[in-house]
């Protein structure tokens, strides 16, 4: 019996470390598995869609809006890059200014698009791509505001977007006009698009037509070179 | 703990069986908890998502009167919070089966009669005062404007943005995904049945060390799952999410909060198991340890 006793209290050791060494070596496969896994594909998404790389105040719903500093001078001497960082926008952020000379336009580009959005400026969809990465940006504002002269716009004519983060040219490759349930113009794309759009004026009532244009990138000039 | 193979083999079953319970308990919870209507549906009372609607909606039409010339009072009468409701849980209903693969359709289609009756005798009234012709552009119109109402109302009746999802691409790889959860779930309880025998088998010698190897690995397991979950709830991270439309945040970070909850009560279930298992071993070690002391006593 004193044996038997003995013998277990040197197993008791083992019995209680155990769980402990099985904690960690399941821990450090998972940590593994993690830094293997192309995480990297889905933080973008996670940043964009719980601001965690803003580390924002968001800890109560309801919307806020957040205006920016953007240089629209583009002083000689700043150093640009042909390419480089983005900072991602969190809903209801003011992130670029949108100019067009050809008809005098020059509004502030919120992203994401609701009613208290559309008041202040040019709204940017959230499923749409920020300007200066692959894809197609979508941009849309009401007529009877800011985008009033878009129909204006000719193919050629350019538009430069500033950021926070870089400064990007573009030139008008199409007009178009579409009804709205036909996503076509403002659907993903792997080519580089702008895509600005809004309602075809009427005089009562909604209209189920859009019109805008597509753009092409001509330029792009990063403020910070890309890691 | 006899020999060292034994117990190698222990270690190599625990820690199969700790990822199979891992999977388990994430399978389970999305299969019956974030995937269950009616557990998704106590959402709508919980966060009171029919009044947030017709708050947002509200804003909405008033907004729209600057650019439609429809007045507010037109729509008013069709947009309380319990004419909303029906159909925002008509459309989360509609939404997780089309999910599930059980709709073939997305979206609701409800009777905007009373609506589209109200739109028309705006726009004739309108016609009337301002000596409008009623021609094919006229009718245009106004179908236009029924339409865009029936929209914006069935748009923000989707709490959870389905529409939106499916129109950026992201809903259909999830939809063919999301049915094999219920699969996962079987494939991981049978996995953790598996490693659970294997344990047992590995100490035939002594089987009730399997409780304490079956115990350790439900105890980690649910550790891992809890530790997460409880750093997610406690630092309210699901509030940074960006859309704060006021229904969509509700709904969606509550939607969330649900899942690391149900997450949790599971991980605490697992808990109590592994002590569970944890004392059936010490007691049937202690009645083996008796015995044996007995018979060599005897002999």
């Amino acid at each position: 019996m004193a044996e038997q006793e003995t013998k277990e209290r040197s197993s008791l050791p083992a019995y209680l470390l155990t769980p402990l060494l099985l904690l960690l070596l399941t821990g450090g496969i998972l940590v593994l598995c993690y830094s293997l896994a192309p995480v990297h594909y889905v933080q973008k998404y996670l940043n964009i869609a719980f601001m965690d790389n803003l580390k924002t105040n968001g800890t109560t719903s309801g919307l806020h809006i957040r205006e920016n500093e953007i240089d629209t001078e583009q002083k000689s001497d700043r150093k640009t890059y042909d390419e480089g960082n983005i900072i991602y926008p969190t809903f209801g952020e003011q992130y670029a200014v949108l100019n067009a000379p050809a008809i005098d336009l020059n509004v502030s580009v919120y992203y994401g698009v609701n009613a208290d959005l559309l008041e202040r400026g040019a709204c940017q969809t959230t499923q749409s791509a920020i300007i200066g990465e692959k894809g197609n940006a979508v941009i849309d504002a009401h007529v009877n505001t800011y985008f009033s002269e878009l129909s204006k716009l000719k193919i050629g004519d350019e538009i430069t977007v500033y950021t926070k983060y870089g400064c990007f040219t573009y030139k008008v490759k199409e007009t178009i006009e579409f009804n709205k349930q036909d996503k076509q113009y403002l659907a993903v794309t792997k080519e580089e698009y702008l895509t600005l759009y809004t309602c075809a004026p009427q005089v009562i009532g909604s209209s189920d037509r859009r019109i805008g244009v597509r753009c092409e990138p001509v330029s792009k000039k990063y403020y910070e070179q890309a890691e | 703990m006899k020999k060292t193979s034994t117990y190698i083999a222990g270690v190599i079953f625990t820690v199969l069986l700790i990822f199979s319970c891992i999977f388990a308990m994430g399978a389970g919870v999305v299969r019956f908890r974030m995937l269950d209507t009616d557990a998704v549906q106590e959402l709508v009372t919980k966060k009171e998502l029919s009044e947030k609607v017709h708050a947002a909606l509200e804003t909405e039409f008033r907004t729209a009167e600057n650019t439609t010339g429809i007045p507010f009072s037109v729509y008013e009468g069709s947009i309380s919070a319990d004419q909303l409701e029906p159909l925002i849980r008509e459309s989360i209903t509609n939404g997780f089966a089309y999910l599930r693969g059980d709709a073939a359709i997305l979206g609701i289609q409800p009777d905007f009669s009373e609506l589209n009756d109200r739109i028309g005798n705006f726009f004739s009234e309108y016609a009337d005062k301002n000596n409008v012709i009623r021609d094919s552009a006229y009718d245009e119109a106004v179908r236009a404007a029924k339409e865009s109402a029936s929209l914006r109302i069935r748009t923000a009746c989707d709490v959870f943005r389905f529409s939106m999802l499916a129109d950026a691409g992201v809903l259909e790889p999830a939809k063919t995904y999301i049915p094999w959860a219920g699969y996962g779930v079987f494939a991981a309880f049978a996995a953790v049945t598996l490693f659970a025998l294997l344990l047992f088998f590995a100490n035939y010698q002594e089987p009730e060390t399997g409780l304490y190897w079956i115990g350790s690995g439900v105890l980690i397991a649910s550790l891992l799952v809890m530790i997460p979950s409880v750093w997610l709830q406690k630092t309210g991270w699901f509030d940074r999410f960006a859309v704060k439309t006021d229904h969509t945040f509700a709904a969606v970070t509550g939607y969330l909060y649900s899942g690391t909850h149900a997450l949790i009560v599971t991980a605490v279930c697992g808990i109590l198991f592994a002590v569970l298992c944890y004392l059936l071993f010490w007691l049937l070690h202690s009645l083996r340890l008796r015995k044996t002391a007995l018979k060599k006593a005897k002999h």
